[in-house]
Parts: structure tokens; C-alpha cells; sequence
């Protein structure tokens, strides 16, 4: 019983993040987002926040709100997403025109760095060796 | 069109020429959400560790040894992760970005975070989930959602 409730309540992982796009930009981050990295759109219910929109990132969802103001190029939040083909990635990203910055590496990964059209720092990422092996196994569990 | 494993990296297809194309395709998707980063001021390490460890009870990871210099702080959440990051000069409680929790018992984080004197702030349902909103003690806004 005790062991039950410890389970219980804790966090099972992330439902979602959400980043913000100003209002005018929507239709460029759905060209970003669902156009060129290929993310999924999803219904947003109704009775929220007009403006936006959701997307389906493997088992989680990413949700796009719309706010003023803000210079989101100085921000260094960010979600990295997970991908099997990095170099793939950073030709995709650099034919469409957006810049690539390389941050340190480290053990088991391959990464790459670039901003949205509106400045939210975007990391790809990839396992690379045992790490990826191992991800993989629990991927198919 | 044959089926393929939804969420898998490799078609449930036996592989040839004909399908080698596709295989191409599905080795080219993002598969997910490998981590997500937010930020707290440099200099406040133990109180990250103090809301992130101790009040919300995630496990803290090793940061890799490359990476030490910048003074991250990162703990596994379910199957991501979630690195804190250190910077300064950011107004992060004017911005609606956020990170949502999943939990079973939204009863027991009501409490929990109400008697660490956090503010929370009730959100619509949607479809079959409870929510509210709390801010870190940085202006990071969070959501935590569970079940009705």
C-alpha cells in the first residue's frame, strides 16, 4: 500500500511544453513547425486561448501560444528534439536558410543548435554508440 | 501501404530495395522530445536543486563532464529530461512558455505545493484532465495535469 502511494504521486514525465510565437507570426511557425520539421498538428480543444496550435512530438505534445513582446533570440530555453539521422538534419535546416551553431558535445550524442524564425533556440539530437542501443531497447519494451 | 510501428525508427516491414525509400522517410522523423531546458538565475543552484529534487521529487542526473563549465543542473522526468540551465537578465514570469508535469494524484500536488507556500492558479479542464498552473522560484511558469 505504502508503495502504491509513493507511486502515485509522482511525476510520470513531461505531458507537454509549450513555447510562444508572437500573434502575427502563426502562419510562418506553422511552415517552420509542421512544414519543414514535419511535426504533426493535433485538434486544440475548444474553450482555450485562441490563437496557436498543438503538435504531436513522438509520445508528447508541443503546444505553440501566441504572446507580444519579448526578444526570444536571448533565450536559452529550449526543447531538443530527438532524431536518427542528425546530418540529415543539419542540411535540412541550413538549405532552408537558418543558421547552425555547434554546442559542446558530450558522451553518447551528437547535437546541432538553430533558432525559429522567431528566435526560440531548437536543438536536434541524436544517440550515437551503446547509448543509442540501449535507447533503442527501451523504445521497443 | 504496408503498416509500420507507430513511434518506431524502422518500418514493422521487411526491409528490400523497393522499400528502402520509405525506411528513408521514417529515419528522417523526429522521433520525440529528448530533453527540454529552462533557466534559473546563475548563483542558484541549491534552490534549484531544492525545488526541482526535493519539492517536486525528480532525480538528478549527471551532467557530463564536457559540460560541467556551464553550470547545469539536470534531473530525469519520467523518460526525458529536464536540464536547468543559468541565466541572467530574463523576465521569465512575463512569458506564457511552460513545462507540464504529468501526475496520477492532483489531490495530493495540490497540497503538497500549496504548503510550500506556492500560488496556484486553476486552469480550464480539458478532455478528461485537471490542471493548474504554479510558477518556480525563478518566474518558470509549470503546468500540472492529471486526471479528472
Amino acid at each position: 500500500m505504502r508503495k502504491h502511494l509513493v507511486t502515485t504521486t509522482m511525476i510520470l514525465g513531461l505531458h507537454h511544453a509549450q513555447f510562444t510565437i508572437p500573434p502575427e507570426g502563426e502562419a510562418e511557425a506553422r511552415r517552420y513547425y509542421l512544414d519543414l520539421l514535419g511535426l504533426k498538428e493535433i485538434p486544440k480543444p475548444p474553450g482555450l486561448r485562441r490563437g496557436g496550435f498543438w503538435m504531436l512530438v513522438g509520445a508528447r505534445e508541443v503546444h505553440v501560444g501566441t504572446q507580444e513582446g519579448g526578444n526570444r533570440f536571448q533565450l536559452r530555453s529550449h526543447f531538443a528534439y530527438e532524431v536518427d539521422s542528425l546530418e540529415h538534419w543539419r542540411r535540412k535546416i541550413a538549405e532552408a536558410g537558418y543558421g547552425i551553431e555547434e554546442p559542446p558535445a558530450f558522451d553518447g550524442h551528437i547535437r546541432f543548435h538553430t533558432r525559429d524564425p522567431f528566435g526560440n533556440l531548437v536543438e536536434f539530437i541524436q544517440r550515437i554508440g551503446s547509448n543509442a542501443d540501449a535507447a533503442a531497447g527501451v523504445g521497443h519494451a | 501501404m504496408p503498416s509500420s510501428c507507430v513511434g518506431c525508427a524502422v518500418p514493422a516491414v521487411a526491409i528490400d530495395g523497393a522499400q528502402y525509400p520509405q525506411m528513408r522517410i521514417s529515419m528522417s522523423e523526429i522521433i520525440g522530445i529528448h530533453h527540454a531546458q529552462v533557466t534559473a538565475p546563475k548563483g542558484s543552484g541549491d534552490e534549484v536543486r531544492r525545488f526541482y529534487g526535493t519539492v517536486l521529487g525528480l532525480t538528478e542526473i549527471p551532467v557530463p563532464e564536457t559540460m560541467t563549465k556551464y553550470g547545469l543542473i539536470w534531473f530525469q522526468c519520467g523518460p526525458s529530461q529536464l536540464h536547468v540551465g543559468q541565466e541572467d537578465g530574463i523576465e521569465r514570469a512575463k512569458t506564457g512558455a511552460h513545462l507540464a508535469y504529468h501526475v496520477i494524484d492532483m489531490k495530493a500536488w495540490r497540497a503538497r505545493l500549496s504548503q510550500q507556500g506556492l500560488e496556484l492558479v486553476e486552469q480550464p479542464k480539458i478532455a478528461g484532465y485537471d490542471r493548474f498552473h504554479i510558477h518556480d522560484p525563478f518566474g518558470n511558469k509549470i503546468e500540472i495535469i492529471g486526471p479528472e
